[in-house]
């Protein structure tokens, strides 16, 4: 092992470097006369190792590995069997002991008298089955159906088994929805016209990429993993270009950075693609062989589209957006990594449409090392058969109601016919993840029962009526994906679970069993079930083969991981797109089905009003996943307060010093958090980072609207939210 | 607050030392009633004793504390822990030799005790000087430890003396140096602050900022004011003057050491 | 001849990530504010051009340890390594090497009420295995070496934040980033 770790350095040139590591357990060097203790004297117990996998809505999503002494974790760290993962955690992953064992985790069912009171009682799961049971059948008694209960549930844990809440509310009859994502949504859209879906490659090939552009991605804090494929591959000569409102961390270690004026990003493509045009660098064969409409964007982009156009709209010179135009049509091959954040605007779907036309023009698309990655889904083919039972008979209603996820509290207070009367949250943290936070707790306030599954006392939690404990993923059972990397990873139980939690798959049980007690027929989920018997059923032929596994317990014995067959592991390799036409779609119908133009246009970003003239951006925080882990004392004992990043010259025109405390306002609410002075956000902008809940009143979205991005409904049914395009006024406090 | 059983300690050993040799120079020069001679004696003792406990309070584990004499080949500490308690252990030796009225065993052992003593600051004092505090990382800490023992053993020693009407020297000239000196080395230690490293001078911008600084330079001027006024105005050193000269620099000398610690800003 | 094992971390990988420090706080079952290896935030005009740097720092292992001499019980050991090891059995909580260190390397740890340090997991590496933060640095950005074997070319003894070296001459050596081109909006 320590072998392999010297190959893999490099950072000190010259053979010396092997000397200078080998022998390193020499018996000269201890120390004399006894007085430095020999190796640990670890427990006399029974150790243990377990995979596990990290399911928190990723693109790493790690194959972990956990050390079990005596029935309690004493190291959590990466499985070295994935190649991805490569025996090492983030540092969000390595604080797991602490999240299992964290004296903040709530421990058994409570119900709290008063919404956001904070007087919690004690209850049994019995008792929290029966009040919920209860109100179930009341509620289906009173309406005739379901449809008054609603379930919002997101990623918190991608855990293929953490679906049975969802089955178990299918499983009750029709139920309302919160659908859709405010992940993804448009840019998703935009490969669906472009391509048929979004698909991204192997992020381990990075490695092969001649030249490599970050568009508002910020892998450095969000995909650790993928950052040391990209710096490896820096190291053998592959050119970073960073291009991003912020100077984040990812652009810091570029070899160049582009900072673009926020939301103009489609220009910039545009641009580009029109310098390719003008200096034929542009790949005719593949457009004709693989693409329909590009005669028509071609016209587009003649009649509409100048470097100077560009070079005005995003505040790029032209002189380097023509150099990076020729730099990246003649790489070969040149890869693009659109990060989620980039499409977080009114335009976000557009722009990224602009941005895959770039790579398809270029002929970048298929090719190992290049294509334009977003996000994929591929190695998702599970049954899920936690959502397979289907609605009890006479259950009133057709069909579950949706409601838009990214605007939640309107739609919840609009719902009627029947109202919302209960809610039902798990894996997910909506009062302090959603815009408008103020309506979603108004929307909270209509409701009858809200019940929330989770392991901490989130600003959610704090506002509702009963809280079930869940378990961390090494208290359960179950198998995980990424939406990025081609790795499969077991979940072992490695401990009992702790205080009385349960994990949802369990309480779906549970509910269940109890529902049909006071109602027999009321929920056709089953009752009891071994947890490993449920995982074996979410494997079918194909995913088996695409892992070549023969079960979970086989992947299990495997090493806890398994990568795909490498034959999907290049987005659109066969160049057999999922379109109408089959083909790379610069002219798509469907975009037109969908109310959109039907080439990759330039689309207008969101005006700044004129009161409100400051763009207030909500990245994510290298401590947090959303609202997971930053509350953590281990992470709080290095960061323990949100901060504002402004520039020093918008700081200094409105009289602010570094750590002063400063209110942000505008029309949706305001917030005071201590500013910190950086030249990584430009003048006309600052930022908060995303997630923070803990000891503050208030969250990075307070003043974020439910602004809709422009597509979103083709992929995820509903379109997803603007975040970035908030909009503040900010005053010394 | 996290250093004050340091504060306390340094300050009442500093005491007692300073009273310790006081006295054994007086019994040397002149004579002492035994009575007298054992009280003050006693008291010393007993001051320097509750220094070692109040000390013990700063350790993780006080009753390891026996072992913080190992390393007295290159620790400092050490070496001020073994100076220190054989001070003491002597100074409750030459108590007994009071008691026995032994004259010259007193001068034999008040001799040496005296030599551990002055090694005791000293070695006290070296401690600190280390260049990771940088406003500490002078000698001017030398001077202000050996500084609080010369302005507050004379006159703990007097107060007892003038009370029983046995002062047969002229302290005040010895603690008036004293004040003379500690105004001059505060004078240097500020303005060595203030000229010195960033975080030295960060200590200063700290320290000047409390209003226990304030405090501590009211009480230094004032009990230096009512020394040298009665001193020159050949008034009688009374017990009422002496006792309140040694409260006022007393409370001067544990304010300052107070923010010595807390005002110490690392590298 | 004996050797000289110091860390070398290189400013140019790292992310400021704090993978090394939160993985050696879980594999020593630290208590939450006890930190044996820091990342600290440098200057963003470090490189000319403005960009998030930051330096990863634990132990320097020094040529002549502050702590050592500091330590009234003589709980500090200098290796034939190089490796400054503290023996906690001894240790009696009284603090002095964590005021006498230059780089505040030793911490209290206020549940055993003694002090703590890195140990460049001498245990680990004994039986040739790398310390922790080497081995789960997510970009390899640090590395121990033998200096008296190698003298990395680019290598340098300070960096901004990092207390003067010429008071306990510590091993560390670092690797600075290099400027990448910027194009910034004019305001």
């Amino acid at each position: 092992m320590l072998k392999e770790s010297i190959t893999r350095r490099n950072f000190i040139k010259g053979s010396a470097s092997l000397t200078a590591l080998l022998g390193l357990g020499a018996a000269s060097s201890q120390a004399p006369k006894g007085l430095v203790p020999k190796a640990a004297a670890k427990t006399n117990g029974k150790v243990q190792q377990f995979y596990n996998a990290c399911p928190r809505n990723c693109y790493d999503t790690c194959s972990i590995l956990t050390t079990v002494e005596d029935g309690r974790i004493t190291f959590i760290t990466g499985n070295e069997n994935n190649t991805y993962t490569k025996g090492r955690l983030c540092v969000k992953g390595n604080t797991y002991p602490r999240v299992v064992y964290s004296p903040d985790r709530i421990k058994y069912p409570m119900r709290q008298k008063g919404r956001g009171s904070g007087n919690w009682e004690r209850i049994s799961w019995g008792e929290a089955y029966t009040i919920i049971s209860k109100k179930i059948l009341e509620i289906k008694k009173e309406y005739g159906s379901t449809l008054p209960i609603c379930l919002n549930k997101y990623s918190g844990n991608f855990n293929i088994l953490n679906y049975a809440t969802e089955g178990m509310m299918s499983s009750i009859g029709y139920t309302t929805r919160a659908q859709g994502t405010p992940c993804d949504p448009a840019g998703s859209d935009a490969q669906g016209f472009d391509m048929g879906v979004a698909y991204n490659s192997d992020p381990e090939h990075f490695l092969d990429a001649d030249y490599i552009i970050l568009w508002g991605a910020n892998p450095a804090w969000t995909s650790a993993h993928s950052m040391y494929f990209i710096e490896q591959a820096k190291e053998r000569g592959t050119k970073l270009v960073v291009i991003d409102p912020l100077i984040t961390q990812t652009a810091s270690k570029a070899d160049e950075y582009i900072q673009i004026k926020a939301s103009t990003d489609g220009a910039l493509a545009l641009g580009m693609i029109r310098y390719i045009f003008d200096h034929q660098l542009f790949d005719k064969n593949w457009v004709a062989e693989n693409s329909i409409g590009f005669s028509e964007f071609f016209a587009y982009v003649n009649k509409n589209i100048t470097v100077e156009w560009a070079a005005e709209k995003t505040g790029v010179p032209q002189a380097v957006i023509e150099r990076l135009a020729r730099e990246y049509a003649t790489a070969k091959p040149a890869n693009i990594w659109i990060g989620f954040g980039m499409q977080r605007h009114v335009n976000g779907g557009a722009m990224v449409r602009a941005i895959d036309a770039l790579a398809a023009i270029t002929g970048n698309i298929g090719k190992r090392g290049g294509g334009v990655n977003y996000i994929g889904g591929e190695t998702w083919g599970f049954n899920y058969h936690t959502m397979s039972f289907g609605a009890p008979e006479g259950s009133g209603g057709e069909a579950d109601r949706m409601v838009n996820m990214n605007n939640f509290g309107a739609q919840v207070l609009a719902a009627d016919e029947p109202p919302i009367k209960m809610m039902w949250i798990a894996c997910r943290n909506p009062i302090a993840q959603d815009p408008e936070p103020n309506v979603v707790k108004k929307a909270f306030d209509q409701m009858d029962l809200v019940v929330t599954a989770d392991l901490y006392m989130t600003q959610t939690v704090e506002y509702s009526d009963i809280v079930l404990p869940v378990t961390t993923p090494f208290e359960s059972v179950g198998i995980n994906v990424s939406y990025w990397h081609y790795w499969m990873n077991v979940n072992e139980q490695a401990i009992k679970p702790l205080y009385e939690a349960k994990s949802d798959l369990e309480i779906a049980m549970g509910l269940s069993k109890k529902l049909n007690e006071l109602a027999p027929g009321s929920c056709t989920f089953p009752t009891s079930g071994n947890p490993k018997e449920w995982v074996e059923k979410e494997l079918n032929d194909e995913i088996k083969e695409l892992f070549n596994i023969e079960s979970w317990e086989d992947l299990r014995k495997k090493g806890g991981t398994a990568k795909a067959n490498e034959k999907i592991t290049v987005a659109w390799e066969d160049l057999k797109f999922r379109t109408p036409s089959g083909k790379y779609e610069f002219y798509s119908k469907k975009a037109v089905e969908y109310g959109h133009h039907p080439l990759p246009v330039f689309t207008e970003e969101y005006k700044a009003p004129k009161e409100y003239p400051i763009r207030c951006m909500s990245p994510h925080w290298k401590f947090g996943i959303h609202s997971q882990f930053q509350h953590q004392d281990w992470l709080m004992a290095i960061q323990d307060h949100p901060y504002l990043e402004i520039n020093p010259e918008l700081a200094r025109k409105k009289g602010i010093q570094n750590n002063d405390i400063v209110k942000i306002i505008n029309e949706t609410g305001y917030m005071t958090l201590p500013a910190k002075l950086t030249k990584m956000v430009p003048p006309d902008t600052v930022v908060m980072y995303e997630g923070w809940w803990k000891g503050v009143n208030y969250t990075e979205n307070i003043t974020v609207k439910a602004l809709a991005e422009d597509m979103g409904e083709y992929q995820k049914g509903q379109r997803g939210i603007a975040f970035h395009d908030n909009f503040v006024n900010i005053e010394k406090a | 607050m996290h250093d004050m059983p340091l504060v306390i300690f340094t300050v009442l050993s500093q005491l007692a030392i300073g009273g310790f040799v006081t006295l054994w120079w007086i019994d040397q020069k002149s004579t002492i009633q035994r009575k007298t001679g054992l009280l003050i004696s006693l008291s010393l003792v007993v001051i320097g004793g509750i220094a070692v406990l109040v000390s013990l309070f700063h350790l993780g584990h006080p009753f390891a504390a026996y072992r913080a004499i190992l390393n007295i080949k290159v620790s400092w500490l050490s070496r001020e822990v073994t100076f220190y308690g054989a001070f003491v252990g002597l100074s409750m030796l030459y108590s007994w030799f009071w008691i026995k009225d032994a004259a010259s065993w007193r001068g034999m052992t008040g001799a040496v005790a005296t030599i551990l003593g002055i090694l005791a600051i000293f070695s006290s004092a070296k401690i600190y000087m280390i260049p990771a505090i940088p406003a500490w990382n002078s000698m001017t800490t030398m001077f202000m430890f050996f500084l609080t023992s010369i302005l507050l053993g004379p006159l703990f020693v007097g107060v007892f003396l003038i009370i029983r009407g046995e002062l047969s020297m002229n302290l005040t000239a010895v603690v008036i140096v004293g004040f003379i000196a500690a105004t001059v080395v505060m004078l240097v230690y500020f303005s060595g602050l203030q000229g010195g490293l960033p975080q030295a001078a960060e200590s200063l911008r700290l320290a000047v900022g409390q209003l226990i600084f304030w405090v501590r330079l009211f009480t230094f001027i004032i009990a230096f004011a009512i020394l040298a006024i009665t001193a020159i105005g050949k008034q009688k050193q009374t017990g009422t003057i002496y006792t309140v000269v040694f409260v006022l620099i007393l409370i001067s000398e544990f304010l300052a050491r107070l923010q010595f610690y807390e005002t110490a800003v690392h590298l | 001849m004996a050797k000289k094992l110091g860390f070398l971390v290189n400013i140019e990988r790292c992310i400021g990530c704090h993978a090394c420090e939160i993985s050696c706080k879980s594999f020593y079952q630290l208590e939450p504010e006890m930190r044996r290896r820091r990342v600290t935030e440098l200057p963003e005009d470090l490189v000319g051009t403005p960009v998030r740097a930051f330096v990863s720092t634990a132990c320097n292992h020094c040529d002549e340890p502050a702590c050592k001499n500091a330590c009234p019980v003589g709980a500090y050991t200098k290796r034939e390594d190089g490796i400054v090891v503290h023996n906690q059995e001894l240790c009696i909580g009284c603090q002095m090497c964590g005021k006498a260190c230059p780089y505040k390397v030793p911490v209290y740890n206020p549940v055993k009420r003694k002090m703590d340090k890195c140990s460049m997991c001498y245990e680990r590496l004994d039986v040739g295995q790398l310390p922790i933060c080497v081995e789960k640095c997510p970009l390899e950005a640090i590395q121990i070496v033998d200096y008296n074997e190698v003298q990395p070319e680019n290598g340098v003894s300070i960096v901004p934040t990092f207390a003067d070296p010429s008071i306990t001459h510590p091993t560390t050596q670092f690797i600075l980033p290099k400027p990448g081109k910027q194009t910034r909006r004019s305001s």
